[in-house]
């Protein structure tokens, strides 16, 4: 690339996020074709109701994706969401307390998570080898537990975690929102989040520099299996009931807003608010799709279609990022 | 969306066996099984080391979807019947991929390890081979849910009656209860025969008897998380929806929690849905905006799917059964608990 794109210098910023942010763009129009089919969709009410459907995806996707950062992935985490469901169940139709119940199954699903983190981090097991056991192995064990049974009828306190409202907006947004806080300061304004992109780019350098390259991922796998398992209490809240239908392909959701909001697959490269806009992708496109009444079966060729266009946009934006840009004074520019 | 798909078929057999409460709902169909279930007929010679007949034998029941409370009820049934009749009871751990189905019953076959399979079949097409290997084997092979060519018994429910049973309920409700007018709204998943065929009939039910009935649209969403968003976004474009037919109970639990967190007032909305889970009747009962479900006895159906399997292998009758469907309203109490009460 032999030339230049010329920017007034007080416009410089906005356009260097742009260049970076094409999925960004590709939401806009999508939200833009769904305002004009449907005038409810642009409504409080219908954008309240996108941010909730995708919060449970959006809490499990941040570990998930600062754990494709640094080039490891957890497949295991829908079937998680049903087995903290199951065991949460089981442990309310005990009479256990509610407190205890919670508290009691995220502890299996973190002790989960240990097990993982330690077996690829410091055993050195294959990341997708040991999530895919994941995957099997923790629907078994719900299966098991539950013995087919559904557990149900929680209470009203239980049910303010997926139903429940603060200043008006539901609570699993309020815990995505915190999530997406938290993450975005661990990913972009700590040291862990450099020794991240570190691990994922190359480990073998990043750990001669002295990164935590085994610490790191354990410490991920066991937030992701965390997060995962409160996915599933936010799902058994809002069904009030701990059913093995919980959890069932979100594996592949985690995965496509992470992917889609262009975390390599390999690692070291990556953002938050990335992850966010690919989340949101998927969430106005599901809902969207359902308000305009499209068929089923169009659906799916629709949801690929709009997938392929925002990936081929974001492949656009991010050549754009490549051609370097020269600063120009406004009075330059204009002539 | 497979996983919801097997739930409803699981929950929608029904078996037949003269010591159940559901016999006086069985309809046992041994003398006029079409050729769709085959003869009842031993297949080819059933001796083994230990004779079946004299309380041994294994019995493998091939269920490719667990995820329900249906289940519970339907594995207690089977795993009466096998006690009872003396025979060992292998599952199946397919969870919904054909594939891993088809190779479930060549290791069965290969290893000799089961005396007949009661399967229900992803694909009907894809298991002629398999009966075809297993009558080779000397192992019985009963349908269950869909015929398939060349069984020798079935397990088989009347998903016809069970459509236009909860289609007259809804019907009904939307002439007494709105005027004639509705706005109707159907999930499920038109990809399996089952659930395609209890919106289909049911549809066409309340076309005929409440004409002013609008549909609205058909989607996707069979399982309850699925159903629970689907419904969501459904009622942010149309909060006015007063009718919704869910393929199975599982999806009916969904558009009831969607409806609770939306706060529509639901004192004239109609959900019902079909198979008979635990939850879904009590819910019922408790006067829940689930007002109807069709219901099959599941104990029955795991006790026919065993029995079936006995008598094939036995040489006896029956080895086919049609089971109905029980519609549960609140005035079913009596139906609803004699159903309930089969689940351990």
């Amino acid at each position: 690339m032999n030339w230049k794109l010329k920017v007034p210098t007080r416009g410089r910023g906005l356009f260097e996020w742009a260049q970076r942010n094409g999925l960004f763009f590709a939401l806009v129009l999508l939200c833009l074709v769904f305002a004009s089919a449907n005038d409810r969709f642009l409504t409080r009410s219908n954008l309240t109701v996108i941010l909730l459907q995708a919060a449970v995806i959006g809490i499990i996707a941040i570990p998930g994706a600062m754990l494709v950062l640094t080039g490891h992935v957890d497949l295991a985490v829908g079937s998680l969401m049903v087995m903290t469901s199951i065991i949460f169940g089981e442990f309310m139709a005990r009479n256990v307390p509610l407190g205890v119940a919670i508290i009691g199954s995220l502890v299996v699903a973190a002790l989960w998570g240990v097990v993982t983190g330690y077996s690829v981090a410091y055993i050195g097991m294959s990341p997708i080898i040991v999530t895919l056991g994941g995957l099997a192995g923790a629907r078994g064990v719900a299966q098991l537990v539950s013995e087919g049974q559904t557990e149900y009828g929680f209470g009203d306190t239980f049910a303010k975690l997926g139903n429940g409202r603060i200043l008006d907006t539901p609570v699993p947004v309020w815990i995505l929102a915190t999530a997406v806080a938290v993450g975005g300061i661990v990913w972009h304004g700590t040291r862990i989040g450099r020794h991240m992109t570190a691990v994922g780019s190359d480990s073998v350098s990043a750990e001669s520099l002295g990164v935590r390259v085994r610490r790191i991922p354990f410490v991920l796998y066991v937030v992701s299996a965390l997060a995962a398992g409160a996915g599933g209490l936010i799902i058994t809240s809002q069904l009030d009931g701990s059913s093995l239908s919980i959890g069932r392909n979100v594996e592949l959701e985690v995965l496509t807003a992470i992917l889609l909001g262009g975390v390599s697959f390999t690692g070291g490269r990556g953002s938050l608010h990335g992850v966010v806009f690919g989340l949101l992708f998927i969430g106005v496109l599901s809902n969207g799709l359902i308000l305009v009444h499209v068929s089923p079966f169009w659906k799916e060729i629709v949801i690929g279609a709009a997938l392929f266009v925002a990936a081929a946009i974001d492949v656009v934006y991010q050549r754009l990022e490549r051609i370097p840009i020269q600063d120009v004074e406004p009075e330059e520019a204009a002539a | 969306m497979s996983g919801a798909l097997s739930v409803l078929l699981v929950l929608s057999a029904c078996g037949g066996d003269d010591d159940t409460d559901a016999s006086e709902d069985t309809e046992n169909t041994s003398d006029d099984t079409d050729d769709e279930t085959a003869e009842t007929s031993p297949p080819g010679d059933t001796t083994s080391e230990t004779s079946p007949a004299e309380g041994g034998g294994t019995i493998a029941f091939a269920h490719p979807h667990r995820a329900g409370d249906f289940y519970a009820a339907l594995k207690k049934g089977a795993e009466d019947a096998a006690a009872e009749r003396g025979y060992d009871l292998v599952e199946s751990f397919a969870d919904g991929s054909i594939e891993a189905q088809i190779e479930e019953v060549n290791t069965w076959l290969a290893q000799d390890e089961v005396d007949a399979i009661t399967i229900h079949s992803l694909d009907v097409n894809a298991m002629a081979p398999l009966v075809e290997s297993a009558h080779e084997n000397d192992v019985a092979w009963i349908a269950y849910a869909t015929p398939v060519e060349g069984a020798d018994g079935s397990v088989l429910f009347d998903d016809e009656q069970g459509a236009r049973a909860v289609g007259e309920e809804a019907a009904r409700w939307i002439n007494e209860q709105l005027d004639g007018q509705a706005k109707v709204v159907m999930l499920g998943d038109d990809t399996i025969e089952t659930p395609r065929v209890r919106l289909d009939v049911a549809w066409e039910t309340i076309q005929e008897m409440a004409p002013g009935a609008e549909l609205l649209t058909r989607q996707d969403g069979l399982l309850s998380p699925e159903a629970l968003t689907t419904m969501q976004s459904l009622l942010q474009s149309d909060p006015d929806i007063n009718v919704v037919l869910c393929a199975a109970d599982d999806c009916a639990l969904g558009v009831s929690q969607a409806y609770k967190a939306s706060g529509v007032d639901t004192t004239n909305v109609f959900v019902a849905g079909w198979d008979g889970s635990k939850v879904a009747m009590e819910k019922v009962i408790e006067g829940d905006v689930i007002r109807a479900v069709g219901a099959i006895d599941l104990n029955a159906v795991g006790r026919a799917s065993v029995d079936n399997a006995a008598n094939a292998i036995e040489g006896k009758e029956p080895t086919a059964t049609a089971l109905p469907y029980v519609l549960i309203t609140p005035d079913a109490v009596e139906d609803a608990e004699r159903l309930i009460s089969v689940f351990p």
